[in-house]
């Protein structure tokens, strides 16, 4: 054949698209909401300590807890899960969970769904796993719709790394902005983790730099059972949530706020902001609590979810407390005491890698080192520490080229405060901690980094907002 | 533009797209992710498109970037067949089959040989598909057809 029909051969090939290009358009916008569910949440883990503490007092002060306690099965090892959240403690103590009590047995493993504690944004999931032949089972969960659709919106974190055999295990499903559905399926994939769970060790320190720069698969494990659950709610939970309408407008660091919504719902409330154009940063993160007219304090919720970002901008909008709703409070009250702000004009900042230079960085971060290593380059930031042994996030996941094309940061390795003179080689004046990442196969000079924040406003004097 | 808008303007270009990147790439399986990528970033970022009628540019640019990332990252695991454009004058094409051919043709004759003969994009749209100007374009394609020995017509 010449060349002429082989063109035209060639032509005819490609006039045969393949059926996954139909799709396409679908596939980008379930990426997109997938993205959205992993980059506006953020999340907040309470200290194994602070769990025994709390569950140590509430056994012991608690007499709602020890009245509970006879009238529902399993609730001591229940609320002992709960311990940690004020909000789902409160709950429990009001009997405000719907046994599920159903049972699946698949290759040697049962998974049996115990409770539910849900409202109208949010799901909490008790359940056990139980196998004779393993030791070390995980699960990844998924929902769907009652009739298999998929659902958006929502994010759904598992927090039951390494419980035993047969002990209550837990899951929190948030909706964002629907209500919570009647009803639900539930897929639980179990796999076994044993290998993993005896020979993982923490990086030793120094040897971060190797785990950084090598390219580490993201494997899937192997399921060796699939359940799927229909959970029905009881409506008379899912209905249960508070709107105050409000339009409060507050000035803190020389930005404007204005509160327009606060939603109270048994295992969360919702404080929900507008900000103004006028505003030169964005709002990342606002530190405030609510207190009723008894003296109750609600602070940042401890159960998953503390804020969610508007869809549009980097600005955080929503941010979840604890509860107040089974305190039949009169009055409450905001104590505003500080903000995280986002420069409008600093969203992205240049940073030099052959110079190690950079002309901004967020408030009390330093560049401490910049590393060519085989056409890839290591950074090592540190960072004053807001609260003692607390770190935070310095950078997004997302970096640029000049060109504006968006790479993703594999992993970074954080290392605490008392390591810092060892590590960087110079003393420090209050602690800090110190963040490492790898920028890959990166045969460019400039990178363009996306700050988490720009500075820190602490009010020395609450900001007072009524909201009832 | 809204998604409606979007999802119309795609439907009508990603033929177009998937033959760039299926040529470009020598694979169905990384020419299907490339264009589903280019979508994804499309309309993450189509709040950023400030002239509707560059969309076909935009997004083939956004596509050929992708392509390019896609041989940066298979180039680890296997070097890239492409021959240098000052070896090329040596190299001979005519011995290839010509979709092989095309594939080992010096990066910058490649792309404008499928854009124009495969994607079906005009010497203009081609310029601005890879921001150079349409004298090049027409120089490209004319040594990329000689290379290749393959007869077609230059012009519009």
């Amino acid at each position: 054949m010449d060349r002429q029909g082989e063109y035209l051969e060639l032509l005819q090939e490609l006039s045969n698209t393949p059926l996954g290009l139909e799709h396409t358009i679908t596939r980008a916008q379930a990426k997109i909401s997938s993205m959205k569910r992993r980059r506006f949440v953020t999340l907040s883990f309470s200290s194994l300590a602070s769990l025994l503490i709390a569950f140590v007092l509430l056994v012991n002060l608690s007499v709602p807890f020890a009245q509970a306690c006879g009238r529902i099965p399993l609730l001591k090892e229940l609320t002992q899960l709960v311990a940690f959240s004020p909000s789902l403690t409160k709950a429990i103590e009001n009997e405000y969970v719907q046994p599920i009590e159903i049972e699946q047995t698949k290759n040697g493993i049962t998974v049996r769904i115990e409770y539910v504690i849900v409202d109208q944004k949010q799901l909490e999931v008790f359940y056990s796993i139980d196998a004779k032949q393993f030791t070390a089972l995980e699960v990844t969960p998924k929902i769907k719709a009652f009739n298999g659709d998929t659902i958006d919106g929502y994010s759904l974190y598992s927090s039951s790394y390494n419980t035993p055999n047969k002990e209550l295990r837990r899951m929190t499903v948030d909706f964002m902005e629907k209500d919570m559905p009647g009803s639900l399926q539930l897929f639980l994939m179990i796999y076994n983790n044993e290998r993993h769970s005896l020979n993982e060790k923490p990086v030793p320190l120094g040897q971060e730099r190797n785990a950084l720069l090598d390219d580490i698969p993201n494997i899937e494990p192997d399921y060796i059972a699939e359940f799927t659950f229909l959970l029905e709610f009881d409506p008379s939970y899912t209905s249960q949530g508070k709107h105050i309408i409000l339009d409060k407008t507050f000035d803190i660091g020389n930005q404007k706020l204005n509160i327009n919504k606060v939603e109270i719902y048994p295992t969360h409330l919702r404080l929900n902001l507008e900000d103004y154009t006028d505003n030169t940063a964005w709002l990342k993160s606002l530190d405030f609590y609510l207190e009723d007219e008894k003296g109750n304090r609600f602070q940042p919720i401890s159960n998953g979810i503390t804020g969610t970002a508007a869809e549009d901008t980097p600005m955080m909008e929503s941010f979840w407390l604890e509860s107040p709703f089974f305190y039949e409070s009169m009055e409450l009250t905001a104590y505003i005491t500080g903000a995280t702000w986002l420069d409008k004009k600093l969203d992205k900042i240049a940073l030099d890698l052959k110079n190690t230079t950079t002309d901004f960085l967020p408030e009390g971060v330093l560049l401490e080192d910049v590393e060519k290593i085989d056409g890839s380059w290591l950074l090592t930031f540190s960072a004053r520490e807001f609260k003692e042994n607390h770190t935070h996030q310095i950078w997004s996941h997302t970096y640029y080229d000049e060109e504006g094309e968006e790479y993703l940061i594999g992993g970074s390795s954080t290392i605490t405060g008392v390591y810092y003179s060892e590590i960087i080689g110079k003393d420090t004046e209050g602690p800090r901690f110190i963040v490492k990442f790898a920028i890959k196969d990166y045969p460019y000079d400039i990178v363009y980094l996306s700050p988490a924040y720009s500075w820190v406003v602490k009010l020395s004097t609450p900001i007072k907002i009524k909201i009832k | 533009m809204d998604l409606n808008q979007f999802a119309q303007r795609v439907e009508l270009l990603k033929k177009r797209l998937y033959r760039t990147a299926y040529l470009y790439l020598n694979n169905e399986a990384s020419a299907l992710e490339a264009v589903d990528e280019t979508v994804y970033k499309g309309l993450k970022s189509l709040r950023k498109l400030r002239q509707p009628e560059y969309f076909d540019t935009w997004l083939t640019r956004i596509l050929i970037n992708e392509c390019k990332q896609e041989l940066r990252r298979s180039a680890r695991v296997q070097p890239s067949d492409s021959v240098s454009l000052d070896k090329s004058a040596d190299f001979n094409y005519d011995t290839l089959p010509l979709k092989e051919a095309i594939n080992k043709l010096p990066e910058e004759l490649k792309l404008v040989v499928i854009l124009r003969y495969f994607a079906g994009y005009t010497v203009l749209e081609t310029a601005a598909n890879l921001d150079i100007p349409q004298g090049t374009v027409a120089t490209r394609q004319r040594r990329a057809l000689a290379l290749l020995k393959l007869e077609l017509k230059e012009e519009e």
